[in-house]
């Protein structure tokens, strides 16, 4: 396993903004819940849960989540949606697995898709879109007084 | 939800279209709504809280931005589209269009419009 990472959840949030960035075929990558999405394909960052727990004397861990929203302006286009959602989804997992300190900053790193076994639709905006989240969670160690 | 029942009882020739919007489409390649449709078409944007039942309770700025866009019913709008009008973007709500007035053309045409988010205020 990893060296232990410090409790930066903001560290962790921009790292995976710039991983999400970059994947093919994103055409707007936003850091919290935007009111209106600019373009067809779209991600949002977000942070989750960061409850800390105590792990022995003078040391917390945590387990921190970050939650990444994609986000297809459907427009009629279903079809699309799903298939870019699902190319969108392997780019990123295989991404993360390929760093799963998430560039240093986690210890290591899950993936959870779960939450996406119903088929989800939202409006963003007055803009339908289909929306897939995908939920990493990182390990996080601090020493404590 | 459908345009706002005291919008769509209101009379037609009672809304005067003193405003000026471009309307936009999406381009295909970058996803943007760049492609203009129609310039300076007349409408008018109306508020849609103009209720005397208090304070609104809505969760976000966006929940309160949203609008009645009366426009020239002469004019076609694909749904989904965009407009701007005094420099601010407004969504046109997909299902929301109505033609109102029993006469050929109708004699107005609405929808619900969402405004769009500035990079920051």
């Amino acid at each position: 396993m990893a060296d232990p990472a410090p409790f930066n959840a903001a560290a962790m949030l921009q790292y995976i903004q710039t991983l999400v960035a970059g994947l093919s075929g994103l055409q707007q990558t936003y850091i919290g819940a935007p009111e209106s999405i600019a373009t067809r394909v779209n991600a949002f960052v977000t942070i989750g849960d960061t409850t800390p727990r105590p792990k022995a004397n003078q040391l917390a861990q945590r387990n921190p989540e970050v939650m990444v929203t994609f986000a297809y302006r459907v427009a009629g286009a279903e079809q699309n949606a799903e298939l870019t959602v699902c190319s969108l989804v392997d780019e990123l997992t295989m991404a993360v697995y390929a760093d799963r300190t998430l560039g240093g900053t986690s210890q290591s790193a899950e993936l959870n898709m779960g939450i996406n076994r119903e088929p989800a639709y939202m409006d963003i905006g007055a803009s339908e879109v289909r929306r897939y989240v995908v939920l990493i969670t990182g390990l996080q160690t601090a020493s404590t007084p | 939800m459908p345009p706002s029942s005291w919008a769509a009882a209101r009379s037609a020739s009672s809304v005067r279209l003193t405003q000026r919007a471009t309307v936009y489409g999406e381009d295909i390649a970058s996803g943007l709504y760049s492609q203009v449709l129609i310039r300076s078409l007349r409408c008018r944007l109306i508020s849609r809280n103009t209720n005397n039942t208090g304070l609104p309770t809505f969760d976000r700025a966006e929940d309160m931005a949203g609008r009645d866009f009366w426009f020239d019913p002469t004019a076609y709008i694909p749904e989904g589209s965009q407009v701007e009008v005094d420099g601010i973007r407004w969504q046109l709500k997909a299902g929301t269009f109505q033609s109102l007035g029993d006469c050929t053309p109708p004699a107005a045409k609405m929808c619900m419009a969402v405004r769009q988010q500035v990079a920051s205020f």
